[in-house]
């Protein structure tokens, strides 16, 4: 079953940067890399199937027009786009709790159960204002995940997290992924990190999406997933491969 | 309807825990209080040969309607809308299950009840100065009803403001735009007629067409009308400006 299908999804900005006819299927299941270099259009793309911006093309998201059904398919999915959007008058429990009430069930304990997977439990009663960059995207990640969607879209989730906490975030996708079956679009311009958290990559460069392909098929072909972006790219500018 | 109403309740609670409405309500209380003290002071001055036994309520409810409540309408108005895509927290309602026109409602009703709080809140507070100051409390029920009725004409207020939010980018510029014009309005209802009354600010107390002698049918309609048409196409054109925005 397809969660996301999106069909020549396009939207340029004035300055030509943007996505062009972005065509893409996430299955249920899947964690989808989205893997380019920075200004390749990830964020659009991500932007655009979460209507934050108006792009031309078809989006479906399990099975449901994004336009005509977005607060069914919103109820269903979490995410963190960019910086992570927190409220610095609020705490990070206040900050959860705000985003939780749109959504049925969401008890007291699964807010702090959340925190406490982000390592933020013990901070839930300080004004978010006041934490760090990591904090913050901490508490983000929070915010995507106390809802138990069925998708989770992720723009650079690791952005401004130590070590420990990078390899936490990657444990945690998994575990949701393995365990509940949740389904993960994610986005970063580091081939190593969508290698150990990814089963399918997509490349985009310069507003397209060049290539696709699982990590497995990637790597049977490469030593690694930065040579497999390294080749697509090259292969995309018509440059001679040595 | 669920979720709008979850989502006004969150957009009410975020404007609440701004210290910013506290201290303009406690503006609002030491101007009633200092009112009342003036009053005392011209009677001791006079050796209590003037004495003003005045109706404090009613007094201030232009002070209320025309200065305060529209100072705060305009704030939260710029703190839901421009301050939030500034600091980028606007994307955080986007991305929760609303449509786009219930997300710009719930911030509007969240403006309006902040501000129909305030309102009562002053009423409460100029109600207890009069007590104290052994004032008559005759017609305070209807002093109630004009501050109930003065609620409806915040609307349009509201709707402005999201108007102005939705053509600036910066929230200092959003905020003066709104004072500016709100200033520029209220100089034509006051001094231009009769254009002056076909702007909706020349109706913010909205009780002296309603409370007291009656205006015929066909001039209570017509100010109705200008209301509430006034609402309708600063909200469709907000709407119209917000559904196609980048976010």
């Amino acid at each position: 079953m397809n969660v996301i299908e999106t069909n020549n999804l396009t939207k340029l900005y004035k300055n030509n940067r943007g996505i062009k006819n972005i065509s893409l299927t996430v299955e249920k299941g899947d964690v989808l890399g989205l893997l380019g270099p920075n200004g390749s259009g990830k964020t659009t793309a991500m932007k655009a199937i979460l209507n934050l911006v108006r792009a031309e093309g078809a989006v479906k998201i399990f099975g449901m027009n994004l336009h005509n059904d977005f607060e069914k398919i919103m109820l269903r999915t979490g995410a963190l786009i960019e910086s992570p959007a927190i409220y610095k008058d609020l705490t990070a429990y206040q900050n959860v709790k705000m985003h939780a009430a749109m959504y049925p069930d969401v008890t007291k304990e699964r807010i702090e159960h959340t925190l406490r997977a982000v390592h933020l439990l013990q901070y839930k009663d300080d004004k978010a204002g006041r934490f760090s960059l990591g904090m913050k995207q901490r508490l983000g990640l929070a915010i995507a995940f106390v809802s138990e969607p069925e998708l989770i879209i992720l723009d650079e989730p690791v952005n401004g997290l130590d070590i420990e906490g990078v390899v936490e975030v990657r444990e945690i996708i998994r575990r949701l992924n393995e365990e509940k079956g949740v389904t993960f679009l994610i986005s970063s311009h580091m081939a190593s990190e969508i290698e150990k958290t990814c089963n399918k990559v997509a490349v985009m460069y310069e507003s397209e999406l060049i290539a696709f392909s699982s990590t497995e098929d990637a790597l049977r072909l490469h030593p690694s997933l930065e040579d497999y972006f390294l080749a697509v790219v090259k292969d995309k500018r018509g440059d001679v491969v040595i | 309807m669920k979720a709008l109403v979850l989502n006004t309740k969150n957009e009410l609670s975020k404007l609440l825990r701004k210290k910013k409405y506290i201290v303009i309500g406690i503006i609002g209380a030491l101007v009633c209080i200092l009112r009342l003290g003036g009053n005392v002071m011209i009677a001791k001055v006079s050796g209590g040969e003037v004495v003003i036994k005045s109706n404090l309520i009613t007094e201030m409810l232009g002070f209320v309607v025309d200065i305060l409540v529209p100072l705060i309408a305009f704030m939260a108005v710029t703190d839901l809308f421009a301050s939030e895509v500034q600091e980028d927290t606007f994307k955080e309602s986007l991305m929760r299950p609303l449509t786009r026109f219930k997300v710009m409602t719930s911030k509007s009703l969240a403006v309006f009840l902040l501000c129909c709080m305030t309102i009562l809140a002053m009423f409460v507070i100029c109600l207890a100065v009069q007590i104290v100051s052994g004032n008559s409390l005759a017609y305070v029920p209807q002093t109630l009803a004009a501050y109930v009725v003065d609620m409806v004409p915040v609307l349009a207020l509201v709707a402005m403001a999201v108007f102005i939010n939705m053509l600036s980018k910066s929230p200092t510029l959003a905020m003066l735009l709104c004072i500016a014009v709100y200033i520029f309005f209220k100089y034509l209802n006051y001094y231009v007629s009769p254009i002056g009354q076909m702007i909706f600010t020349a109706y913010s107390q909205w009780h002296k067409i309603w409370i007291g002698s009656l205006l015929p049918l066909g001039a209570l309609l017509s100010k109705v009308g200008i209301l509430f048409g006034s609402v309708l196409i600063l909200y469709t054109l907000s709407y119209i400006i917000f559904d196609g925005k980048d976010y």
